[in-house]
């Protein structure tokens, strides 16, 4: 067994936790009626889809992107980072998404928390005063 | 055109400005003058905007911070965002003067004004920006004002039960286009909507530095799971069924210059945002994309949809008791009608969905706007204890009317042509189907409307009436600048605004130019 088919084993094996992860926060989402584990649950779908779209910039076997040698630079210097380096671009986007996801979160707690104080419950099946 | 880019850093700085100032401000009513100014001045900021891109006759890229199209985020304004944008800030001004009449000295003022202008900025970002994981942020930052505003009573449980509705599945459908952006990146290599669009299209594929990405994977089968995902977050938005179901108990649980908002103007984006993306972007409808061939699934899923819309608000407008309920019922009507329009995929289908958004956007808000008074005075939502306002005030008893005339299609308003044009469009292309949907549900409609118009206007109740609510300039001021809106809004007047911005939309080639001139500039100029 090298290192090369470990690699490609725990890639694999990643992607596949990843998906059932998904999977799952969305049986949360939808199936449990406790408010607070639907925002657990939606949580949770929000870091799985985080790690995918960083999962989506990384190849087996790279480097940082960052280009560590600055004197001179031949074009097979800039061929190897290129093919080499994982996509940093992921990784600002999910920066972001992660900051939009700390707000709504917070939101969402604060809203349930005032469902508490006015319905003295968290239980989405007892809180029907609107019908949809 | 640093007009353009400053419009929303403005709306956000005196969003997050107004907090700070009431530490140490505590008089309401200077909130009241700050917002309006800022609206206003907004307001001008956006109309320059569309003259300019008027006069240039094409899109303009705004580079942010100087970075080019695929490394930086690009606002890219054409003659159909500025036109949306321009009439979101000119309605939105009036619906602030409304809320200074509606709030009074109530002590939350400056944190609505702070939500409201948040809001704004959402819309105008969404409107101008040219750059696919821009637009979810914005459609975030436009989410997050809307949630914390259907909350504005916190301490009601109807407002907190419908804004935790609206807030969990607005996160859940914000992820969903997070989604979507991600697989955009994997499969086009960057995330400017103007390149992604060249990518689309084989004639100026070339052109782009990115080809070789399509040799690996399905690149129409990545593109219809992106449209998959992110039509899910923008018919949500929209309200289009089976998304509706948020928007029936948020829209009438805010405070009702929002549900105006709502109502009028924050359904647009997910219309603006979806005909983006299926037209300009990915060019579903254009038969030189490589994406042509998905065409017949969108617009046939698009129009059932729409039309089961339509057909299925307008009656549940009639189990209505609520006044704000049936009014929100009448909006995912009239989106449904919208979406309809979009997915013909003819130009004329087009001109007449966007002519439709702007009627809708004025009905509605005149609407809600007028209603407010008549609940505001009978302090109750329910149609039969409605007092008789129409009575004791004309300016509130026309504007009902005329709100609710367009809306259903009368004549000399702009409802009419808007639904007119609809009309021609669905006969063009044979539609005899859609052509039936607008007639049934406008009339099932119709019976609606006068359930709000009877007591508002003809019943008995005008005792107990607090009158001195029915007057002051900030109330009738907005009312009677949307009547005359609504007769504005008439195809002498508007045909070439809405053609030009339809235009736009459809033949994209000016879009993907600019966007590619941007890239190639930068890169010949030697960075």
């Amino acid at each position: 067994m090298d290192t090369n088919f470990l690699e490609r084993f725990l890639v694999i094996f990643a992607l596949y936790n990843l998906l059932a992860t998904i999977g799952v926060s969305i049986y949360g989402i939808v199936a449990r009626p406790h408010i607070t584990k639907k925002i657990i649950a939606l949580t949770i779908l929000g870091d799985a889809l985080n790690v995918l779209a960083i999962f989506l910039g990384f190849k087996p076997s790279s480097i940082p992107p960052v280009l560590l040698k600055t004197d001179t630079i031949s074009e097979g210097d800039i061929i190897k980072f290129a093919t080499s380096a994982v996509d940093p671009l992921p990784q600002a986007l999910v920066l972001t998404a992660i900051v939009i996801g700390l707000a709504v979160n917070l939101f969402l707690i604060f809203l349930a928390l005032q469902i508490f104080r006015l319905y003295g419950t968290l239980d989405s099946r007892k809180i029907r005063e609107l019908r949809g | 055109m640093h007009l353009i880019a400053a419009a929303p850093v403005v709306l956000v700085a005196t969003a997050f400005a107004i907090p700070l100032i009431y530490l140490k401000i505590k008089s309401v009513k200077v909130f009241h003058a700050v917002a309006l100014s800022v609206t206003l001045t907004v307001f001008f900021m956006t109309l320059l905007g569309y003259v300019y891109v008027s006069q240039v006759g094409e899109p303009v890229v705004y580079r942010m911070g100087g970075w080019p199209p695929p490394l930086g985020i690009v606002y890219e304004a054409d003659s159909f965002s500025t036109l949306l944008a321009t009439y979101t800030a000119f309605i939105i001004v009036f619906v602030t003067l409304y809320s200074s009449w509606y709030l009074g000295s109530d002590t939350g003022t400056p944190y609505y004004y702070s939500l409201l202008l948040g809001l704004e900025a959402g819309l105008l970002g969404i409107y101008y920006t040219g750059d696919i994981f821009n637009l979810f942020v914005m459609l975030e930052v436009l989410g997050i004002t809307c949630y914390g505003l259907v909350a504005y009573y916190r301490n009601s449980k109807e407002a907190v039960e419908a804004s935790i509705k609206y807030a969990f599945f607005g996160a859940l459908a914000g992820l969903s286009y997070f989604l979507a952006a991600v697989i955009t990146y994997a499969s086009f290599g960057n995330l400017t909507m103007g390149l992604v669009a060249a990518e689309s299209r084989p004639t100026f594929r070339l052109l782009t530095p990115f080809v070789d990405l399509f040799t690996w994977g399905n690149v129409i089968a990545a593109v219809a799971v992106i449209l998959a995902l992110s039509l899910w977050t923008f018919t949500f938005k929209a309200g289009i069924f089976p998304n509706h179901f948020w928007l029936p108990d948020a829209h009438p649980a805010a405070p009702t210059p929002i549900s105006a908002i709502l109502s009028g103007l924050v359904v647009n984006a997910g219309a603006y945002t979806s005909a983006r993306l299926l037209y300009t972007v990915f060019g579903v409808y254009d038969p030189l994309s490589s994406f042509y061939s998905l065409s017949p699934y969108l617009g046939t899923v698009l129009s059932a949809l729409g039309a089961f819309s339509a057909i299925f608000a307008s009656v549940m407008m009639l189990v209505q008791n609520d006044v704000k309920r049936l009014i929100a019922y009448s909006t995912v009507m009239h989106l449904g009608l919208i979406f309809t329009g979009l997915s013909l995929g003819t130009p004329a289908g087009v001109k007449a969905a966007t002519y439709h958004i702007l009627t809708h956007a004025a009905g509605k808000a005149l609407l809600f706007m007028s209603v407010g008074v008549a609940i505001e005075v009978s302090k109750t939502r329910r149609i039969p204890d409605l007092k008789a306002v129409g009575r004791l005030s004309p300016v509130v008893g026309i504007a009902i009317a005329a709100a609710c005339f367009s809306l259903v299609g009368l004549p000399p308003l702009g409802g009419f042509f808007s639904k007119f044009a609809l009309y021609q469009a669905y006969i063009e292309v044979g539609r005899f189907e859609l052509v039936a949907v607008l007639l049934a549900s406008s009339g099932i409609a119709m019976l609606g409307y006068l359930k709000v118009i009877y007591p508002t206007l003809f019943g008995s109740q005008t005792s107990d009436i607090e009158t001195h609510r029915l007057g002051g300039p900030s109330m009738l001021l907005p009312l009677i600048a949307l009547i005359a809106l609504l007769v504005i809004l008439n195809p002498l007047v508007i045909s070439l605004a809405i053609d030009s911005a339809s235009r736009s939309l459809v033949y994209a080639d000016r879009y993907i130019i600019k966007a590619l001139e941007a890239f190639v500039n930068y890169i010949t100029s030697g960075g």
